[in-house]
């Protein structure tokens, strides 16, 4: 298995590599320019010179882009120029927050699967069943920015329940800090709670047919232990293999989340980032991603040769 | 064969007993809530404000709008406009003299004052202020002003005497906008490490992309003021989400949005929304010259016509707001009623004015910056106006960076929509600092040596000779036409009717010296 991880690593550097110059390519082509964001468009040709100079832009190309790689390379991930702060505190700060709401939202996404998918396939009544099924295919056809405006509407204006934007760390103040993770982590888990019911709900009508709960129906056992102990033991793992597709979906979906109710975590910083063209906070934030990915992966490959030993990395057949 | 009797593993009493006793705990634990603003200190006297973008500390000194709500919270200007008559009135220099023909300026400063850190606020923090606008990576938007301080003497600890290489109409106006900063913690100000002035809050924190916090300031030199224990500005970037945390009572003051913005608000009696009084959201059609026919001024002059300012006025700013065809407010020096009315709508005299330019039938981009919803509502009844003339627009929306870049280079296309400030100020400072107006590298590309007299006349001089330079300004912008002014508004302060004492300046800066909550 180390081997094999091993065996991959050029190809992730190379992957990497490339990568970067794509990122740092494509952040110089986007319109617009750092300096605008600090000295904005009524700056003097003289004030966008000095800074242009003192941001090093007035470099060429692959000096600036060397200058960036070796900062990578020496774990200086320099200061954002439009903000002024070290990148990787920001990005630390900001990881922290959405790692909190991707947790929260991933909780929040199995309990409500759970529910939906058990009511969708065992309830002996057709309407509940029909109902739980409907309520999936509406969280998973509304996008998050059509269902956290509804959120905000109803649980923050209408029903002023929950706090709409903001965060207070859950480990700095729980008491608060559970009420303004509430919407967005349940905002963030409708998509992802539909798709894991449904795979609950089929993987349990499945196992309805199976032979061995109709014996364990027919040998008198209570309904309830057929569904905790023959049921769903058959209808999870298909379910635990999308939950860690999901995962990555909760990810990516934070950055509009993230906007929506003001949520302090990379997705927002990198939509700021973009916004000001702070060209290194977005560089780092990008390439991280790209390294995240490669990682879960690689992470990936050697899990599933963990599970199934039939499966040989990378050996000949 | 009998079946066992199954009991429910969920049945509706377990839930029920199971969400009672979850209420029940709630409610005895005696849960802080935080939709309710019982989880903070909001009732107690804290001003919660929130804005689209985060605040800027990088350019604090350059004007930057995202910092409007916090600079005059921290620190003190020199002087500070009276808003009716534009007269400089005391603050941290209490007295002033003019010598050497209108090139030396002595103030007096106030003995009383320290800074945050406790240290006394003396002459040689006015040094450091100066010289930090001038400095050019600051990106002051007075730093053409700034840079007439040739000499700085202070004389003891609390008088300094300004000597200007010409003698400045306008420097009030750099009084009126420069901080005055602390000059052993300046270098920590544009990572907002430090934020240390004179003023009535003292900065608390700032966490990038969440907030700022500000407490009150116990040693202000006002007595008994401010009144606030303290101010958030938190960052809301989504517009629905900042609209609905004011209906939350999540926030009670959202400055600077548009009134199409606020229509989510309309008839809520728990809200008002006010416009400063300053008119410095200045719209205007900006006309690149070197894009013919923008290059004819009868062309440009057909464009002044065809344009139906009321509407304008009417559809995007709900009334509140002057047509005009100068840039000057009415409280400015420079404004004349009869001038401001000069571009009254007129589609047959645009229409003259266009075929003697060959000009019908031409196709124009126009460009406005997409991040600012009044923009697309305005260019495209622009669109209308000028295609019932004739003339073809299509129009180029742009994001807000991209906009900004393209202005400050000189890169748009024929025509683009923005908003100017400046104008409420000295008139000199507007063809003296605000790029559409600049008499030099102005961003249309018009140069014109009449026009580089009277600004520089404007600049420097006073009383009769310098209201002669303001009307031959007007008289060569309406001529001219390379900036067509449309419509002057104040920006906009919408509040819950909680609050009360909500003042700002003459450049809109946030001024909660005498706010109240409740």
């Amino acid at each position: 298995m180390l081997r094999y991880a091993l065996r991959r690593t050029p190809s992730m550097l190379l992957t990497l590599f490339l990568a970067s110059v794509a990122i740092f390519g494509l952040t110089r082509l986007v319109p617009g320019s750092t300096v605008t964001a600090i000295a904005g468009s009524n700056a003097t040709p003289a004030t966008i010179q000095a800074i242009t100079r003192d941001l090093g832009l007035d470099r060429p190309l692959p000096e600036q882009y060397w200058r960036w790689l070796h900062g990578l390379l020496t774990g200086d991930l320099q200061r954002s120029a439009v903000l002024d702060q070290p990148i990787g505190q920001l990005i630390a700060r900001g990881l922290g927050a959405t790692v909190e709401l991707t947790v929260a939202a991933a909780v929040l996404a199995a309990l409500l699967a759970f529910a939906l998918g058990v009511l969708g396939a065992t309830s002996r009544r057709a309407f509940v069943r029909g109902a739980a099924r409907s309520v999936m295919t509406f969280a998973l056809a509304v996008p998050p920015y059509v269902s956290g405006t509804a959120l905000i509407v109803v649980f923050g204006v209408l029903l002023p329940v929950f706090p709409v934007g903001g965060r207070i760390s859950p480990l700095q103040d729980p008491e608060l800090g559970w009420q303004y993770l509430v919407l967005p982590a349940l905002c963030l888990a409708l998509p992802v709670s539909a798709v894991l019911g449904r795979f609950l709900a089929d993987g349990l009508d499945q196992a309805f047919t199976e032979d061995f709960t109709r014996t364990a129906t027919a040998l008198g056992v209570r309904r309830a232990r057929l569904i905790t102990v023959h049921a769903l033991p058959n209808a999870l793992p298909p379910v635990l293999t999308v939950a860690g597709i999901q995962l990555g979906n909760l990810l990516a979906g934070s950055a509009i989340v993230e906007a929506l109710f003001a949520w302090p975590g990379v997705g927002q910083l990198l939509i700021q980032a973009i916004t000001n063209h702070d060209y290194l906070l977005v560089q780092d934030l990008l390439l991280i991603a790209v390294t995240a990915f490669l990682v879960l992966q690689l992470l990936t490959d050697l899990g599933q040769a963990g599970l199934d030993q039939r499966t040989r990395l990378g050996g000949r057949s | 064969m009998t079946l066992p009797v199954q009991r429910k593993f969920v049945n509706r009493r377990r839930v029920l007993s199971a969400a009672l006793g979850t209420g029940a705990a709630l409610a005895t634990s005696g849960c802080r809530w935080a939709a309710t603003g019982s989880a903070d200190a909001g009732g107690t006297g804290v001003l919660r404000i929130a804005q689209l973008a985060d605040i800027a500390p990088k350019s604090m000194l350059s004007q930057n709008p995202n910092d409007f709500a916090l600079t005059r919270l921290v620190f003190d200007p020199l002087t500070e406009y009276d808003h009716r008559t534009l007269q400089p009135r005391p603050a941290l220099a209490t007295a002033w003299e003019w010598s050497d023909a209108g090139r030396t300026l002595t103030l007096q400063l106030r003995e009383d004052v320290t800074f945050h850190t406790g240290r006394p606020f003396t002459a040689e923090d006015v040094v450091a202020s100066i010289h930090a606008i001038q400095d050019p990576s600051r990106s002051s938007q007075l730093a053409t002003t700034a840079a007439l301080v040739t000499d700085l003497r202070t004389q003891g600890a609390h008088r300094i005497a300004l000597r200007l290489s010409k003698p400045a109409g306008n420097l009030f106006d750099l009084f009126e906008l420069m901080p005055i900063v602390d000059r052993e913690t300046l270098a920590d100000l544009a990572s907002g490490k430090q934020m240390v002035g004179t003023g009535p809050f003292r900065f608390a924190k700032w966490t990038p992309g969440e907030s700022v916090e500000f407490t009150r300031n116990p040693r202000y030199w006002k007595a008994g003021l401010p009144h606030l224990s303290g101010v958030q500005v938190r960052t809301i970037p989504q517009l629905q989400s900042l609209v609905a945390s004011l209906r939350t009572g999540q926030s009670h003051l959202v400055p600077g949005l548009s009134p199409v913005d606020l229509l989510g608000l309309a008839g809520d009696d728990r809200f008002a929304t006010t416009f400063t009084d300053t008119s410095d959201n200045a719209w205007y059609l900006g006309c690149n010259l070197r894009v013919p026919p923008l290059d004819r001024a009868e062309f440009r002059q057909a464009l002044a016509y065809g344009i139906d300012r009321a509407r304008i006025r009417d559809v995007v700013f709900r009334g509140a707001g002057t047509v005009t065809s100068l840039p000057w407010p009415t409280s400015s020096p420079a404004y004349r009623a009869d001038l401001a009315a000069h571009y009254a709508h007129d589609p047959a005299r645009a229409r003259e004015l266009l075929a003697a330019a060959g000009g019908r039938g031409i196709g124009l981009q126009l460009a406005y910056n997409s991040s600012l919803p009044a923009t697309g509502y305005m260019a495209q009844l622009i669109q209308y106006d000028l295609g019932e003339l004739g003339v073809d627009i299509e129009l180029l929306p742009l994001l807000g960076n991209d906009f900004g870049t393209r202005l400050s280079s000189g890169k748009l296309p024929a025509l683009w929509l923005n908003s100017h400030g400046f104008a409420q100020l000295n008139p000199a400072s507007l063809v003296t600092g605000a790029a559409p107006f600049r008499y030099t590298k102005n961003t249309s590309g018009f140069t014109d040596p009449a026009y580089g007299a009277a600004a520089v006349q404007a600049w420097t001089t006073t009383g009769t000779a310098a209201r002669q330079a303001y009307d031959e300004l007007s008289r060569i912008l309406l001529d001219q036409q390379f900036v067509i002014s449309m419509v002057n508004t104040g920006a906009t302060m919408t509040a819950t009717t909680q609050l009360h004492g909500l003042a700002w300046t003459m450049f809109d800066f946030l001024v909660l010296d005498q706010a109240r909550l409740g």
